[in-house]
This record gives C-alpha cells, sequence and structure tokens, in this order.
C-alpha cells in the first residue's frame, strides 16, 4: 500500500431482491439467518462498512491487483481462480484448472450454470473476450495479460498458452486477469462505467459517488451465495488514516487500513488489528553490474553497504515496532527464505568499513537516489548511514509523474523502496529475472537466469530446491539491501471478523464474517 | 453600476483564460510522465507509449489546450483520463460540498469577526487583548490540528457530531447541519480571528475620525454610530480581506475534506493532481476559478455599493 477498478440479469426478480435488502438494510434489520458450517460465519445479512485508503475503479482491466480496488474488483467480477486465506489457489468460476508440465498452457474448465449480473452466459468465448481487452485497457495489470493466447475450445473450456513458462499464470488469474468483464460492458459506450460481473456483489450506481462511496449489493445469482455473508458492502474512501480511526472509533465504519501510529489507539479502543507481512523494506541494487557506479559492480561494496543498518533500531523506531527485521526480499514462509542465512550482514560498521577497504573503495564514492514525495520515505536514514562509509548519496527530487519513468528506466544506481511480497516465484519474477519489472538495470548473470528458468517450470520439492539456491545467490551477492518486513495493518470493530490473507494488507472479502 | 459589473466580468474572462493555459501549460508538460502514470508501474514502454498517442498527449501543448477551451465553452470538460466519468458529473457531484463549505464558513465569518471585532474596538482592556491572543493563537495552529482536536473531543470523545462523511440534506437536513458543523469549525476558527483583527483595526481608525465625535456630539444612538456609520467606512479593508479569506479557504478544504473524508473538490483535486487526470484536473481549475471570480465579483459590488467611488 505503499504508491497509488471497477454491472445485471432477470431484471425484475433482481430488482425485488435489491429492493427488499435495501429496505431491510434502511430498517436497520438483524441477521436474518444463520448459515450452518459450510458458510465461512454464523451471522448472514446486514452491511460491512468498509474504510479504504485509496480510491477504485468500475473497469477491472483498470483495477489495481492490489488492496482496496483489488477487493473491490473481486466483489463485482470475481476471479477465476482464487486464493484461500491459507494462500493456496483453489478454482472459483472455474470449476477446475490445468497446467502443463512446461508451463506453457493452462486449461480451464468453467463451471456449469453461472451467469453474469445481466443474465448473459459466462462462457469461454466471454473469457477470451475480457482477457483480450484487458491486454489493450493499459491497466496495471495488462503487461501481465499481454503475453496470452487465449482460445475457446468450447462453452466451458478455455486453453490459455504462453510462448515462454508461466508458472505465475494461476495467480494471475486470482487476480485483475481472472476478473471476467461481460460481453455487454465490453461492448458499452462507456466501458469505464458500465461494470457487469459475475460477482458476488453488483454494483448499486444510484447509492455510490466515485471518489467517495462505492456500495455493492449481493447478487443472487452468484454460485456461492454462502462464501459472502453480507448484503451489501460499502466501501467509503477515507486517504487520511486519522479519518479512517475515528470512523472505527465511532462506528461509522467497521474494518479499515490502519497504520503503525494508530495501531495503539485502535486497541485501546477494543479494534482487532490484523497484522500481515506485505512488504520488504530497503534497497534495491540496481546497477549490480556496476554499469553506472563501478564500485558497485563489486560483491564486498554491496556487502559493505548490507552492514551499515541497524536493523533492530529502524523496526523500533521506524516502523514503531510494526515490523519484523529481515535481510531478504522473501518472506519467512517463502520456499526462497533462507532461514540459514538471517544473521549475514548484522549491523557493523568496522567491518563495512574494512570490505570498502579490501574492495579498493575505503575513500568511498558518490552516487544519487531519488526523492519521490510521499513514495521514499527512508532516504534520511540511508544517506546518513551510508556516509558513514564515506559513500556520499545526494537527492534527486523528482515530480510524481516522472518518478516511473526515470526509476524504472534505471536512471538510478540505487533505489530505497518498499516492495511487495507473495510467493516465491512472483517476488523472482518482479525483481530478480531479467526482464523483472524492479531489476531496473536488467542484471543478469548466467547461474542466476539459469535458476528463474527453472524456477518457472518446478514443482514439489525440486521448486524448494530452486528458490532457496535463488535465495542463497541473492544474499551472496548482495543484489538488495533489505532492512525488514513492515505489517500490514488492519481494523476490524467488535461486531465483525475477518481472516489475514497472505499477501494482502487487506483481508480477501470471503473471509469476512458477522459477529453482531 | 451596469459599466462596473461588465469591466469586472470581463477582467474576470481574461483572469480564467490565464489562470486555465497556465494550469495546462504546466500539468501538460511532461506528457510521457502522464502516461506512464496512468499505465500503471508494471506498464512496458510500448505500451506506456501508446497510451501517449492514445490520448493525444503528443500534440503541442498549444493545440491540446485550445482544444480542450473549445469544448470547454460548450460546457463539455470530457471524460476522466482515470475512471471514464464525465467530469461535468464528477465537479457537481463534488463542488456543491465544498462551495457549501466555504459559504457557511464565510458567512459566519462574516459575522463574527464583525460582532468580535466591533466589541474589541470599542470595549478595549482584558477583552481586545484577549481577542488578538486569541487571533494570533486561531492564526498559528493549523487547520488539520484543530480539525482533529475537534474530532476527537466532540466525535469520537463525546459523540455529539459524526466524525467523518457528510449526510445528504435530500436524506435529512438535521443530519447534515451535523456533519458540517466540525468541518466549518475547524476552518471557522482561523478565519474569524483573523477577520476580527481587521474589523477590529478598521473600526479603530474611523472611530478616531473626526466625523464619529460629531455624530456623538448630535445625539445620534451608538448603535448608529457604530453600525452604520463607522462600521460602513471600516467595512472596505474587511471586505478585501474577506475576498483573500475565501480563496485560502478554498485552498484550506483539501485538508478538511480529507480529515473529515468529505467528497469535495480539495479531495478531487488532490487526486487529479497526483494521478494526471488532466481533464479532471482542468475542471476543476476553471470552477475553482469561477469561485473565486464570483466571490471577487460579490465583494466588488458590495464595496460598490459602501463606496461609489469604487465603481469609477
Amino acid at each position: 500500500m505503499n504508491d497509488f477498478s471497477l454491472n445485471r440479469r432477470q431484471f425484475g426478480q433482481g430488482m425485488f431482491a435489491v429492493s427488499l435488502m435495501g429496505i431491510m438494510a434502511a430498517a436497520g434489520c438483524s441477521p436474518t439467518s444463520t448459515t450452518g458450517a459450510a458458510g465461512p460465519s454464523a451471522l448472514t445479512g446486514g452491511t460491512l462498512t468498509m474504510g479504504i485508503d485509496s480510491d477504485v475503479l468500475l473497469n477491472a482491466a483498470k483495477s489495481q491487483s492490489a488492496g482496496a480496488g483489488q477487493l473491490f474488483s473481486q466483489s463485482i467480477y470475481g476471479t477465476l481462480l482464487r486464493f484461500t486465506s491459507d494462500g493456496t489457489i483453489v478454482p472459483n468460476l472455474a470449476e477446475s484448472y490445468t497446467q502443463n508440465a512446461d508451463k506453457t498452457l493452462l486449461t480451464l474448465k468453467l463451471r456449469a450454470g453461472v451467469v453474469f449480473s445481466d443474465g448473459t452466459a459466462f462462457d469461454a468465448a466471454a473469457v477470451k473476450g475480457s482477457i483480450d481487452y484487458m491486454k489493450t485497457a493499459s491497466g496495471p495489470d495488462a503487461p501481465r495479460a499481454a503475453g496470452l493466447e487465449v482460445s475457446a475450445k468450447d462453452a466451458t473450456t478455455v486453453e490459455i498458452a504462453t510462448k515462454e513458462a508461466n508458472g505465475l499464470l494461476p495467480m494471475f488469474l486470482c487476480l485483475s486477469v481472472g476478473s471476467i468483464m461481460a460481453p455487454a460492458q465490453l461492448k458499452a459506450a462507456n466501458i469505464d462505467t458500465t461494470p457487469i460481473g459475475a460477482g458476488p456483489y453488483t454494483y448499486d450506481a444510484t447509492s455510490s459517488t466515485t471518489g467517495s462511496s462505492y456500495t455493492v449489493v449481493k447478487n443472487p445469482k452468484y454460485y456461492d451465495q454462502k462464501q459472502y455473508p453480507y448484503d451489501k458492502i460499502v466501501f467509503k474512501l477515507m486517504t487520511d488514516v486519522t479519518a479512517r480511526l475515528s470512523a472505527l472509533q465511532t462506528g461509522q465504519v467497521n474494518v479499515a487500513p490502519l497504520t503503525a501510529a494508530t495501531v495503539k489507539a485502535a486497541e485501546g479502543a477494543g479494534l482487532t488489528i490484523i497484522r500481515t507481512l506485505t512488504n520488504w523494506n530497503g534497497i534495491i541494487i540496481g546497477d549490480r553490474l556496476g554499469q553506472v557506479v563501478p564500485a558497485l559492480g563489486n560483491v564486498k561494496v554491496r556487502q559493505a553497504i548490507n552492514m551499515v543498518f541497524d536493523r533492530e533500531a529502524m523496526v523500533t523506531s521506524i516502523l514503531q515496532g510494526e515490523g519484523q527485521v529481515s535481510n531478504q526480499i522473501f518472506p519467512p514462509d517463502s520456499d526462497a527464505y533462507r532461514a540459514d542465512m538471517k544473521d549475514l550482514y548484522v549491523y557493523d560498521i568496522d567491518k563495512a568499513k574494512a570490505l570498502m577497504a579490501e574492495a579498493g573503495f575505503a575513500d568511498g564514492f558518490s552516487c544519487e537516489i531519488p526523492l519521490i514525495e510521499g513514495f521514499t520515505t527512508n532516504n534520511a536514514i540511508f544517506i546518513s548511514q551510508l556516509k558513514k562509509i564515506n559513500i556520499t548519496v545526494t537527492e534527486k527530487k523528482l515530480e510524481f509523474a516522472q518518478a516511473f519513468t526515470a526509476v524504472l528506466g534505471g536512471t538510478y544506481p540505487i533505489l530505497p523502496i518498499g516492495l511487495e511480497m507473495r510467493t516465491a516465484l512472483w517476488d523472482v519474477v518482479q525483481s530478480v529475472t531479467p526482464g523483472a519489472l524492479w531489476n531496473v538495470k536488467h542484471a543478469a548473470t548466467p547461474e542466476l537466469s539459469a535458476l528463474c528458468d527453472k524456477a518457472q517450470k518446478a514443482t514439489g520439492a525440486d521448486a524448494k530446491a530452486v528458490f532457496q539456491d535463488i535465495g542463497k545467490y541473492l544474499l551472496d551477492n548482495a543484489w538488495f539491501g533489505v532492512w525488514n518486513y513492515a505489517n500490514s495493518i488492519f481494523a476490524v470493530d467488535k461486531k465483525s471478523s475477518a481472516k489475514a490473507t497472505p499477501g494482502s494488507g487487506y483481508p480477501y472479502l470471503d473471509t469476512y464474517s458477522r459477529k453482531a | 453600476m451596469l459599466r462596473f459589473i461588465g469591466k469586472r466580468l470581463a477582467s474576470a474572462v481574461l483572469l480564467m483564460l490565464l489562470v486555465t493555459s497556465v494550469v495546462y501549460v504546466l500539468v501538460s508538460s511532461n506528457g510521457m510522465g502522464i502516461a506512464r502514470m496512468l499505465a500503471g508501474s508494471s506498464a512496458t514502454q510500448q505500451q506506456v507509449v501508446d497510451r501517449y498517442y492514445q490520448l493525444g498527449l503528443d500534440r503541442p501543448v498549444l493545440s491540446q489546450y485550445l482544444a480542450w477551451l473549445g469544448k470547454a465553452v460548450r460546457g463539455d470538460f470530457g471524460t476522466s483520463y482515470l475512471n471514464g466519468e464525465y467530469v461535468t458529473n464528477m465537479l457537481s457531484t463534488r463542488a456543491p460540498l465544498t462551495i457549501t463549505i466555504v459559504s457557511v464558513t464565510m458567512v459566519l465569518t462574516m459575522v463574527i469577526s464583525v460582532w468580535l471585532g466591533i466589541t474589541a474596538a470599542v470595549k478595549g482592556g482584558w477583552l481586545d487583548r484577549f481577542l488578538q491572543v486569541l487571533s494570533v493563537v486561531g492564526g498559528a495552529i493549523p487547520q488539520f490540528i484543530v480539525a482533529i482536536v475537534l474530532v476527537f473531543t466532540f466525535a469520537v470523545g463525546l459523540r455529539i457530531f459524526p466524525a467523518t462523511g457528510i449526510v445528504p440534506p435530500s436524506e435529512d437536513v438535521g443530519l447534515w447541519a451535523q456533519s458540517l458543523v466540525l468541518p466549518v469549525t475547524a476552518i471557522l476558527v482561523g478565519t474569524a480571528m483573523s477577520g476580527a483583527m481587521q474589523i477590529r483595526g478598521s473600526m479603530l481608525v474611523e472611530l478616531r475620525k473626526e466625523y464619529v465625535a460629531t455624530l456623538r456630539t448630535r445625539g445620534i444612538s451608538e448603535f448608529s454610530v457604530l453600525y452604520k456609520h463607522a462600521l460602513r467606512n471600516a467595512a472596505a479593508p474587511g471586505l478585501i480581506g474577506l475576498g483573500i479569506l475565501t480563496v485560502a479557504m478554498l485552498g484550506g478544504t483539501v485538508i478538511i475534506e480529507r480529515v473529515f473524508a468529505l467528497p469535495g473538490l480539495g479531495m478531487l483535486v488532490t487526486s487529479t493532481t497526483t494521478t494526471g487526470d488532466i481533464p479532471a484536473l482542468m475542471g476543476c481549475v476553471t470552477i475553482t476559478v469561477v469561485i473565486v471570480t464570483i466571490v471577487n465579483l460579490l465583494i466588488d459590488l458590495l464595496m460598490g455599493i459602501l463606496n461609489p467611488k469604487v465603481r469609477l
């Protein structure tokens, strides 16, 4: 959540149901029924009001694959596959899926009888149309859809082929790529404001104000009603954390993301705090081959840089205790996490100086880092600590609009940053492979590239072994300078409950339930 | 008077052209950066370039501005780059709230300023000194601190007013008024104190003039001397100050709307600026200039009524 998404059927029946829900909600009805053990909650009905920290879009293809945008998109569109609360991938709007050993072909069998909220069939042609649209929609997930060749084999069978191995494809189908927009929406005059999906809820435009409050009401035709207990969900945009906290304390919202600075006040008010490790904080040593700053091509210099940070103190002071010390870009439960190397690069200025001297850079060197308002928050400590080994770091102030192009274009040799963590393969593809977005200089070595290629296809114990090798390589060669994992903090009031979802600061919608 | 209004309207049109053109040039000068922001951090360079051309950001800025202006004068501000919504719709759902907050605050500022300012000027003594201290404190404390203190005291603590959000007046007028109390008060603390000091200063100058003594010796009531004669002459600087305060209030709503999670223009300006949503941002700029122009026109008219020499 460091930085900066978007439905119809047998009209009469749907409208009756929606109206009934509205009347009941207005009357402040208490729970209408109870579900059995099959449901995720004991109580159903009512409204969940969620404070959200960033705006959402009605067009699934332009929606964020994280945070509030992802939750909102999932509520209207659902996804072909989905994550369970323990992080495993299971079928959802698709009944089953298989992927070949080469990870170049994924076959989906769609669930029979599923329809979009406008009553049209949720079939293979619709899936193909939606994913093909996503390729051209310029949304954040367009690059993930770009290499996918989708074909509708029959009404309920979809094949997705890729030229190269893509072990992440099932994960993509849990995110925006798997949120399918109805053919009617794709043909609509304004595709961005006419959401039609097959998700558990439908968008209630009359009760919503874009940029402020978004209301979704239960889709009576959703295939699994028990999964989602609430009749209505209201997403209220509250960009200020103080506003979210006061809204939680006064019962205006039931759940909302908070920050480390507001945790104590929230706990004091009796709110339940859900903590999820979603991000690592530290630096990307992008110029790890020394193309711009030759000193950074020397592994001893990169190792020295890793030793100048007092990680414990940073967790205490910067994260206010809401995090864990780490030196790795992978979370502790990741296949790539090296528990045996967690104490590599402990804080030791003398040893760092010695390494700099051994590398022939005792007098240090200079480099520039970007200063992006609201994005780069740890520059000051980075600059002061590197000064201790004679590395002079200057800041270049960037306007937000210029920032992405400059940063991702590899302009800066080192980048203080916080990046999300998901699965081992996700993290490798995001930050390590030669073409990775955050491998900003596209650095590659034959050894690491071979390991990354293997990681795409490996399964089971083989995968674990490959990822362990990648984790070791990155630590030995100090490609990054990780300081800690930061907790994403999510508060839940006494009337509600939710379960942490690995990799997401917002618990997924199917984990929420009513307690009162 | 019509000629006076005509002159003011003509200068308002010029002001609008100047402001919108300068803002357009500033925000459009980094077209590729905007395309990158809209395409997302994970977009390939080719996708960014495609978005750049798709939005017409490759055209000369003057050509883009004239195209925008040609549609804007017909009331067509285009659609948001981000969510595809008509900008006129975005503005029509957000502007009323901001205008309401600013209008209510402005009226209360006028009433409180005049009352406090005259009281301080006439009574003097400890009351005057107390008001002076209050004005310094009111002006020195940032609005967001005032807002947070108000929320934690009257919403979270005493549960008298809602902590965030606004209830539409069509739904419940009472709740609507309640939800305006804290945001308006948060702005009012600074503006009323500043306005009161302005009126106090002007009144002190007027009360020392000979005509006031003459009026008093002729047995004119003190109320009439203060409110009919002295205030009329002291109003001009106060009105100018109020105009400046109104512009400052519009800026202040950015913070207040954020703290109270209010869907007004301030929030829209913030989001459109950070996302490079040029059509929506230009819509915000235009309506802000219109509001400022109307306020200034009203103040000019009031000044013209109070002092006919201003109309010359």
